[in-house]
């Protein structure tokens, strides 16, 4: 496990802010929460408690992803006396539980939505996308008890940009880091439950580690595509196996930056372009070519022979994408394996051989 | 556009479609006289109809690339813009419904898993994807479309599907996102999908070559209403003790309010329906005899065991009479406004059940129940659709504290190898014997 409940609950017994907030992976306007010194912490499956997957199939399918699952119990139990969930719509079943949240009494806390246009970037998503963001800000101001000024938005939009910028650093000068994988991850998913003047305290730490003078890093720099970087001992495969992670596509890390900074001056705009522009994810209906030219362009600059698709089960909107990213990758020149977990907290002995004999294709390895 | 293709399109349309219908009436007659008639009440006159207009919509459809302008469109899709501008329609998941019912979904199914589709995706798009991969479909040929039309009032997943296929097929894809709607409807959201709406219909007249008309945008929406009232009239029927006709029934004449909605001989067919099923109940015809235990069906059928499940179920008495995906293309019909079709499409199209809430689902199903008489509820549990699916079990619960009896039945609507047809008929039969 990367992150464990009890590094979260430590972290908010002393920085709380004015209260916690969960929040569904994967896309929201957390600077929104910023603003209102919210401390946002993310539910994804591995954060709820022990059997929260078993005990979520008792009210949910078996057939949902287990972040849904998970997420179904915490809704019910409350976590760190949280004062609301946010639940974005990432997909349908993300849709239904917050359905559920709000109609059928499953949740101890008030539940705010967020709905991505899903057509595209037109001027009427634009629209759409301003009317949505002034109805979640009105709702967690209702919920906070306090009202949101676009002075304090714009200070917390501009933190957040710094952040992005710095997590865009450390993830493309990744290998001057002498750090493994695990580890990077471990700290890059603090964004995940720290209050973000916090994390790009962290952050900066993470910056100054950087050292462009370094001896590269080992072994056979590898691409990864995928929703949230778990288990952990999956990085640990990797290593073992003789290559490592040089280009980062997770939802829950680079995925879910701005591709580039906005010219914006209004803060709601700077939002919706914030959000307009993030890197191409199938959870926001991205074209999935433009997510291919988006990962081989990234492939090409590190140099990486090959790509692992690493989806979690059940994952309807990383599915659909898996033949033509892998089409796509492979008429570019790219070697592909997909794999596919489900938060278990350790990898089969099945994928870790595929892991293996994927890096020994690829040129490394001990053979 | 060729003007021999255009020949083509219209004799299929207007000469060979009917008079295969046609010819299908004279054989079923000729069977009848040979004495071979099956078990059960008479079959509905319209049946005959419906095959008719079926059969002419898919064999027409197979000479409409180059004749006319063809666009694929999900069912959700407010499929009136498209009328004025002379657009042959093509449904996928009406044709993967098809292909179920016809025992062909999964063949289909595993073309596309082959080319990398993983199994956890939703069926119908499975199936299609692999239809369009492999050029086989049981209706001889499907017309490659100009244009691909989604919309999301029905789920997200058919953005990933279309976007798959517009791939493969290197066409425009254009999506309507209806944003789903959690308590009320939203103005915010309504003017967004209005405004795509919008959007759609330019394109339409762009791909077409034909302008825009607004009159005839109003006649069409006049059109769809009247259909679409008339199909919620023919459902109504079903409130008969003992009913006239089945939810079973229901899942094989909802073919033209899908797919031929805004043309007049969809107006016609449910007039006749509806006028056979009022005889029908005038002259106290049950379709299941000794009608016992009436139930709500929710969520799509599982198309490939809709005989046998419906035999199971009479055999006892029992009959499901409602269902709430039937009843979705008549629910919303009353708001559809003629001199106003553009906002009017944004409110039916956005306010479709399963785009709206638990709220409105929960009272949605204990009206039906109540209406149409029920004292149970089935509830398909359907691997393949998570929008429909999510949050039944919480239904499940809060209608059995109603006092209603319920099963949440696992299955899928179009993957055999998602369903268990022992372990749910010893479900369907325990279910049953709850009762007595």
């Amino acid at each position: 496990m990367v992150v464990t409940d009890e590094a979260i609950r430590s972290y908010l017994a002393s920085h709380r802010g004015n209260g916690v907030v969960l929040a569904l992976p994967v896309l929201y306007p957390r600077e929104v929460l910023t603003a209102l010194d919210l401390c946002g912490v993310e539910v994804w499956a591995h954060r709820t408690p022990p059997g929260c997957c078993t005990q979520g199939a008792g009210s949910m399918q078996p057939y949902l992803c287990p972040t849904v699952r998970g997420a179904r119990v915490l809704l019910g139990q409350g976590f760190e006396g949280a004062i609301a969930a946010v639940i974005p719509h990432t997909c349908d079943s993300m849709q239904g539980l917050a359905a559920i949240g709000l109609d059928m009494g499953a949740s101890a806390m008030p539940v705010v939505t967020f709905r991505h246009p899903r057509g595209g970037d037109r001027a009427s998503a634009r629209e759409f996308l301003q009317a949505e963001l002034r109805a979640f800000i009105a709702s967690i101001e209702r919920i906070a008890g306090r009202k949101l000024t676009m002075d304090r938005l714009g200070d917390a939009i501009e933190l957040h940009e710094g952040i992005d910028r710095a997590m865009r650093r450390v993830l493309r000068m990744r290998t001057c880091i002498a750090l493994g994988d695990v580890e990077l991850y471990r700290i890059l998913r603090k964004r995940e439950w720290m209050r973000a003047s916090d994390f790009a305290f962290e952050l900066r730490a993470l910056e100054q580690m950087i050292d462009s003078a370094a001896t590269p890093r080992k072994g056979i720099p590898l691409m990864v595509s995928g929703m949230v970087p778990e288990p952990s001992d999956f990085f640990e495969a990797v290593d073992a196996a003789g290559a490592y992670v040089a280009v980062d596509d997770y939802a829950a890390i680079g995925r879910r930056l701005p591709m580039h900074d906005t010219q914006e001056a209004e803060p709601i705009g700077r939002l919706i372009d914030r959000m307009m522009g993030a890197a191409p994810c199938p959870t926001r209906t991205s074209d999935p070519w433009s997510r291919v030219r988006y990962l081989v362009e990234r492939a090409r600059a590190a140099r990486a022979p090959g790509a692992i698709l690493h989806t979690v089960k059940f994952c309807e909107p990383e599915l659909f994408d898996v033949p033509v990213l892998r089409r796509g990758l492979e008429e570019a020149g790219l070697k592909v394996l997909h794999i596919e977990t489900e938060f278990e907290p350790q990898m089969s002995g099945q994928l870790v051989t595929r892991i293996e004999a994927f890096v020994e294709m690829l040129g490394g390895g001990d053979a | 556009m060729s003007l021999i293709r255009r020949l083509q399109y219209e004799a299929a349309d207007r000469l060979a479609g009917p008079m295969l219908g046609r010819y299908g009436r004279l054989r079923a007659l000729a069977r009848r006289s040979r004495g071979k008639r099956r078990a059960g009440p008479p079959q509905l006159q319209s049946t005959r109809k419906l095959k008719e207009l079926l059969t002419t919509h898919y064999l027409a459809g197979r000479y409409a690339d180059g004749a006319v302008p063809v666009a694929w469109v999900t069912s959700g899709f407010p499929v009136e813009i498209l009328r004025p501008f002379g657009f042959h329609v093509v449904y996928p998941e009406n044709h993967a419904a098809l292909c179920a019912v016809q025992r062909q979904g999964v063949q289909l199914a595993q073309v596309a898993e082959q080319w990398g589709v993983p199994r956890d995706t939703c069926a119908y798009a499975r199936c299609d994807i692999g239809s369009t991969l492999a050029q086989m479909t049981p209706v001889g040929r499907i017309p490659r479309p100009d244009v691909l039309l989604a919309c999301t009032n029905i789920c997200q997943t058919v953005v990933y599907w279309y976007r798959t296929l517009a791939s493969l097929l290197n066409v425009p894809l254009f999506v309507i996102d209806t944003p789903y709607q959690y308590g009320e409807p939203d103005a915010h959201a309504e003017r967004f999908v209005a405004r795509q709406i919008e959007e759609a219909i330019a394109l339409c007249a762009r791909i077409s070559g034909v302008e825009r008309d607004d009159g005839a945008l109003g006649l069409v929406a006049r059109e769809a209403k009247q259909a679409s009232e008339l199909w919620g009239e023919c459902l109504a029927y079903a409130k008969r003790k003992p009913a006239p006709w089945s939810g079973f029934d229901q899942f094989i004449h909802i073919g033209p309010i899908v797919t031929l909605r805004g043309l007049p001989e969809c107006t016609a067919y449910y007039r006749m329906l509806r006028d056979e099923l009022s005889e029908r109940a005038r002259l106290g015809i049950a379709v299941v005899e000794n009608e016992k235990h009436r139930l709500v069906w929710d969520n799509l059928p599982v198309w490939f065991e809709l005989r046998e499940m419906s035999q199971l179920l009479a055999r006892e008495g029992f009959n499901i009479v409602v269902t709430t995906y039937t009843n979705g293309w008549a629910e919303t019909a009353p708001m559809f406004d003629e001199h106003d079709p553009i906002g009017s499409a944004a409110r039916v199209y956005s306010r479709v059940f399963i785009n709206r809430g638990m709220g409105h689902r929960t009272a949605l199903l204990r009206s039906l129940a109540k209406e149409w008489g029920c004292d149970g509820v089935l509830l398909h549990s359907n691997r393949s659709c998570k929008p429909y699916s999510v949050g039944q079990l919480d239904l499940a619960s809060q209608l059995t504290r109603d006092g209603l009896r319920t099963l949440v039945l696992d299955g899928d609507h179009l993957d055999s190898r998602s369903y268990s047809k022992e372990q749910a008929e010893g479900r369907l039969s325990a279910f049953m014997e709850s009762f007595a």
